[in-house]
């Protein structure tokens, strides 16, 4: 499914991401550990195709195509979906429009008719109740005076209505009470599948109780300096990180 | 008659303080003929641009700043309308008035002397009434005139449009409405200003505000070459309250310019002014807020909020939030930002898989929204944004 | 109440500075024309390109017009009665050292606390002090030349460095620019010159301190700071002057370049006597101050608290050339009883990136009316400008005005700017706090007003930051009751 192969990036004119690999095959669940700078949250940009982050070696391929010739758009369409750390507010755009105009530009893009106001709005309830939100959340603008949790909650939404093939999903559990925790989760869990892999980026274990990863990779200064399996998420919690870095 | 002949003022320049953005250019050499009655034949030419109707709106329709009957619904009873076919005799007639020295009434005296009608509008104390005010400028001048009056406790949701009969023809507009709003009364006014891209539009509205009386303006200017407004409100009743709100949008090599004069002269008064302005080619936008408190004004509140948006490579704002206040008995804010679409909302939409182009109308849109919401007639909001959407392509929401 | 009274006498205690030192002076009789722009430069032996550049100011001047602004009432100024020439008398052309000075004069600046005499002086603070027309000493001279600073009086500066004046003078500020900095092009008499050449941080604090005290005469002084490349400067501009009656004239220019990499830092503080509470008398203050960013990455940083003069005209001002280069403005301006403070800035954006921020604060008490004027300028060139400004008001008393009239004028697209503004009053709540805490009201007026400049203060050297605040609780005694 994705590919990423000896990623270099800059982000201002400095490095971070220095000689990254990781291959996530399909149906597969991937949780990307590490301290903080250590090029976690750049990766997910890089390959949602943020400007500023600059790649300057090295191939991402998703599906068998070259993922970093495409605009950020195309990238989206094509099934990558990035849940972000920090998600915008942008007031005055109803949640429900993006939402919308989302799963259409997609559905155009494989070539599928459009679904119009009122179906959209019953496959949108139901994934409402699946993430326990109410209604009310959809005719507010995208993420405005929304809580952390809601926010989160929100991105985990998008995904579930837009159904992509990879799942990048930035800290999505920071700032999260243990019952959205749970919901989030089961939002991710209800999206596993043999066509579709997930990178959780996060820093701490506690997800993994709930998401149970296919394997754990650490990622420090720019590159992956260890990867195992959910055991290794275990062993990060109870002895950090210093162990791993200090080589 | 030329500019030589009206004698109290002379035509602003772009060196007078409050003139200072607006595109004057060829002004001097215009000749400000009186406007010319319309015929069967254009009235009938109107007949077929006018939008299309909403039901609950009594419309009136004026060409060239004549009043047609033909065009217009009958008037409702006890509703006094006068259309005065000379110029009117009685003491509040505008060519009797004393207009300020100041080129900021220029226009609004040039009206005054070449408006042939003046359209009178008089709502007694209580009642109740919707009114769709129609300007339909055909060729050449127009100088529109209006007076309105609401008496005590008086309501008016007014809806004003200013249209061209043909998409090329190059029109002058000069419009003057003069507005009071008696103790307790409430006007929700609506103004889309919506002419051609030759048409050169101005307007001067004069509001005085009684005791507790309360207006509601939104405005939406997307039209004509250069278009100028120019209000000036006074709260001179006590509590009385202002909630202005201006989408002005301006593409090509439009000039969009406004100057509002707030003052308030009575304790209480309470104002809140809202404007968006895109600017997008290489259009310019200009906007003057001038909120003046004086000392007879303790207790008031004045807040201001401007916002511009510049998506052309050469588009331009000039904004003026200017506070003039002389009490201490006040609370007044203003904010003003210029800049470009926000990039992180606009990569947050990209990679969701929302092509550029909509993502970037998604946010024009959004930018207006907050004015646009305080059209408070749903039928007129839907026409108002369905007319808009040709501008934002793919971003109007339903 | 007795708080009342003891704010009288507060008030009445008045303006510290308000001593006339009786001092033998050489001035010129009053008057102006050719012959009086001509005679200073002879006084001054000038090289003749100066006395050629006076003269097309003052021939441009007369084809000037005083200007008028809505919210500045002056008096008329007679020009033709003020003097425009006053020098303390001395023997030869000008004080060779501190003995040649008048020790009544040291005594004057010992009253104003000025560090003059090099045994009394602060720590690292090098002064040149501007008395009336001329300057009068300039301290720490040694240490600056072996940095390769020059920091001398304009006069010397005209004796010793004429390439250099030639080179910058009226670079920044046209003659023609303005009414007063079009007049003192042509009258201007003495003050300061600073020269830092490339790669020096200045070793230490440069001050002046102005001072006008001869009756009927007019203070034309002009500052030219130049910071070569990668240089870095902090002056200091301290201004008083004695109580009398008629109101008198100080049209000062400053001009400020920076070059590639170079940071100049200019604070004032202006204390020029602001009139009487009936608004009789003071010092009608119209100063053309502005600062030219040359060079890449440069920054000019303009600091002051105006408390003085009866009107106030500033408007220190950034052109902002040199890529990536940065304006500052932070203003701390007080308006009590009669006066009128005008003040402001202008941020013209050129270079790409350049970024400007503007802090101001306004005051007004009494009959005062403050306003903030304010240009925010970006050029179709500035891609990525940015700027930042905030105005807030305070208001204290029904009598006064707060007015704030920017403008902001954006032809790039790419650049962002963002206004914020408020006015209000001492919130009773936070004075009834603080009074229930047994704050007395004076103390807990203070203590608002210095919060509310706060983010200005910051900006100002250590000694001048305390100066400012007990200059500030001073002008407003009287203002709360």
């Amino acid at each position: 499914m994705l590919k990423i192969n000896n990623l270099h990036a800059t982000v201002a004119g400095k490095k971070v991401l220095d000689g990254l690999t990781l291959d996530v095959p399909a149906g597969q669940v991937h949780a990307i550990m590490g301290p903080n700078g250590s090029g976690k949250s750049t990766l997910a940009y890089v390959l949602a195709g943020r400007p500023g982050y600059e790649v300057t070696a090295g191939s991402v391929s998703f599906k068998d195509q070259d993922l970093l010739t495409l605009a950020p758009e195309a990238r989206a369409q094509a099934g990558v979906f990035l849940g972000f750390q920090y998600p915008v507010e942008i007031p005055g755009v109803n949640n429900v429009y993006l939402l919308k105009a989302a799963f259409n530009a997609a559905r155009k893009h494989r070539g599928e008719s459009e679904v119009d106001a009122f179906e959209f709005l019953e496959l949108v309830r139901i994934k409402m109740r699946l993430m326990q939100m109410d209604e009310a959340f959809l005719s507010r603008g995208v993420n405005e005076g929304f809580s952390g949790g809601e926010k989160k909650r929100n991105e985990i939404l998008q995904m579930l209505v837009l159904e992509p093939a990879l799942a990048v999903l930035d800290e999505t559990d920071s700032g999260l009470d243990i019952d959205a925790l749970k919901i989030v989760a089961q939002g991710v869990n209800t999206l596993r599948s043999p066509e579709r892999s997930m990178i959780l980026v996060t820093h701490y274990q506690r997800l993994l109780d709930y998401i149970k990863p296919d394997q754990v990779h650490v990622l420090a200064r720019g590159k992956i300096i260890r990867s195992g399996g959910s055991e290794l998420a275990l062993e990060l919690e109870a002895r950090g990180y210093d162990w791993l870095t200090q080589v | 008659m030329t500019i030589a002949q009206t004698n109290a003022h002379r035509l602003p320049t772009n060196r007078d303080e409050h003139w200072k953005y607006a595109k004057l250019r060829g002004l001097d050499t215009h000749n400000f003929l009186a406007a010319i009655e319309p015929t069967t034949t254009t009235t009938s030419a109107v007949a077929s641009v006018l939008p299309a109707k909403i039901p609950e709106l009594t419309r009136v329709v004026l060409i060239d700043g004549y009043f047609s009957q033909h065009l217009s619904d009958p008037l409702p009873q006890g509703l006094s309308i006068k259309v005065k076919n000379t110029l009117p005799d009685n003491k509040k007639t505008r060519s009797a008035r004393v207009v300020p020295q100041s080129v900021d009434y220029y226009f609004a005296s040039l009206n005054s002397q070449h408006a042939a009608q003046v359209f009178e509008v008089r709502l007694s104390t209580q009642t109740r009434y919707t009114l769709e005010i129609l300007c339909i400028a055909t060729s050449g001048n127009s100088y529109p005139a209006l007076d309105i009056e609401l008496y005590e406790g008086a309501t008016l949701i007014l809806i004003e449009e200013h249209l061209n009969a043909t998409l090329e023809t190059f029109t002058l507009t000069n419009l003057s409405v003069m507005l009071t709003v008696g103790a307790d009364a409430k006007i929700d006014y609506t103004r889309v200003q919506k002419q051609n891209f030759s048409a050169q539009y101005f307007d001067t509205l004069e509001i005085t505000l009684a005791d507790r009386a309360h207006c509601q303006l939104v405005s939406v200017a997307s039209g004509a070459a250069a278009s100028r407004s120019t209000v000036l409100l006074n709260h001179q009743g006590t509590n009385s309250a202002l909630q202005w709100q201006a989408a002005s949008l301006a593409q090509g090599a439009q000039v969009n310019d406004a100057y509002v004069r707030i003052t308030h002269s009575a304790p209480g008064a309470r104002t809140k002014q809202m404007f968006r302005g895109i600017a997008s080619g290489r259009a310019k936008i200009g906007f003057n807020g001038h909120m003046q408190v004086t000392a007879d004004a303790p207790g008031s509140s004045a807040d201001q909020s401007i916002k511009c948006l510049l998506t052309g490579v050469e588009a331009e704002a000039n904004v003026r939030p200017q506070l003039e206040i002389y009490t201490d008995d006040v609370r007044a804010t203003h904010g003003a930002t210029v800049g470009k679409l926000d990039n992180n909302m606009l990569f947050y939409m990209l990679s969701r898989g929302i092509p550029e182009v909509t993502a970037q109308a998604l946010l024009k849109w959004a930018f207006i929204a907050d004015v646009i919401a305080k059209i408070s007639l749903p039928l007129v909001r839907e026409k108002i944004q369905q007319s808009l959407s040709a501008q934002f392509p793919g971003g109007a929401q339903e | 109440m007795s708080d009342n009274a003891q704010l009288e006498a507060l008030v009445s205690r008045g303006y510290a500075h308000g001593f006339v030192t009786e001092i033998e002076s050489d001035s010129l009789p009053p008057g102006l024309d050719e012959d009086t722009v001509r005679n200073i430069s002879r006084i001054k032996n000038e090289p003749q390109f100066l006395t050629d550049w006076r003269l097309r100011a003052f021939r441009h001047w007369q084809t000037m017009r005083e200007p008028e602004w809505a919210h500045v009432r002056p008096h008329p100024v007679d020009y033709q009665a003020l003097s425009y020439y006053s020098a303390p008398k001395i023997k030869t052309d000008g004080p060779k050292s501190l003995a040649d000075v008048d020790p009544k004069l040291l005594e004057t600046y010992a009253k104003l606390g000025v560090p003059l005499h090099e045994r009394a002086r602060l720590a690292g603070v090098a002064v040149d002090a501007v008395f009336d027309s001329v300057s009068v000493a300039t301290t720490f001279k040694d240490r600056l030349e072996k940095a390769g600073v020059i920091f001398c009086s304009f006069s010397d500066a005209v004796q010793k460095h004429p390439a250099l004046l030639e080179k910058y003078l009226g670079t920044v500020v046209p003659q023609a620019d303005n009414f007063y900095a079009c007049l003192n092009s042509a009258v201007f008499s003495d003050g300061s010159f600073v020269y830092i050449p490339k790669g020096v941080r200045c070793p230490m604090e440069l001050s002046t301190y102005f001072r006008i005290n001869a009756a009927n005469t007019g203070q034309f002084e002009r500052t030219l700071i130049i910071a070569d490349e990668g240089s870095h400067v902090s002056y200091l501009e301290g201004c008083t002057a004695p109580m009398r009656d008629e109101n008198q004239l100080h049209a000062a220019v400053v001009e400020l370049v920076a070059e590639n990499d170079a940071q100049i830092k200019y604070s004032t503080v202006q204390n020029w006597y602001p009139g009487d509470e009936n608004g009789i008398g003071g010092i009608y203050n119209f100063v053309t101050k502005r600062g030219e960013c040359r060079g890449r990455n440069s920054r000019i940083s303009w600091t002051q608290v105006e408390t003085g003069s009866a009107i106030t005209w500033k408007y220190p001002s950034c052109v902002l050339k040199g890529e990536n280069s940065v304006g500052e403005f932070y203003s701390v301006a007080l308006a009590n009883n009669y006066q009128q403070a005008d003040t402001g800035t202008k941020m013209i954006h050129i270079g790409p990136n350049t970024r400007s921020t503007i802090v101001s604060k306004g005051i007004s008490a009494g009959h005062g009316q403050n306003t903030y004027r304010g240009l925010v300028k970006i050029l179709p060139t500035a891609h990525g400008a940015r700027n930042f400004t905030q105005c807030d008001s305070l208001l204290m008393g029904t009598q006064c005005g707060a007015h704030t009239f920017p403008y902001v004028e954006i032809k790039n697209s790419t650049a962002t700017l963002e206004h914020e503004a408020s006015t209000s009053r001492i919130s009773e709540d936070q004075l009834f706090y603080c009074i229930q805490r047994g704050i007395s009201a004076e103390d807990a007026v203070n203590m608002i007003v210095n919060g509310f400049c706060k983010s200005v203060f910051k900006e100002l050297p250590m000694e001048f930051a305390v100066e400012a605040q007990n200059l500030l609780a001073v002008s407003l005694e009287g203002a709360v009751g």
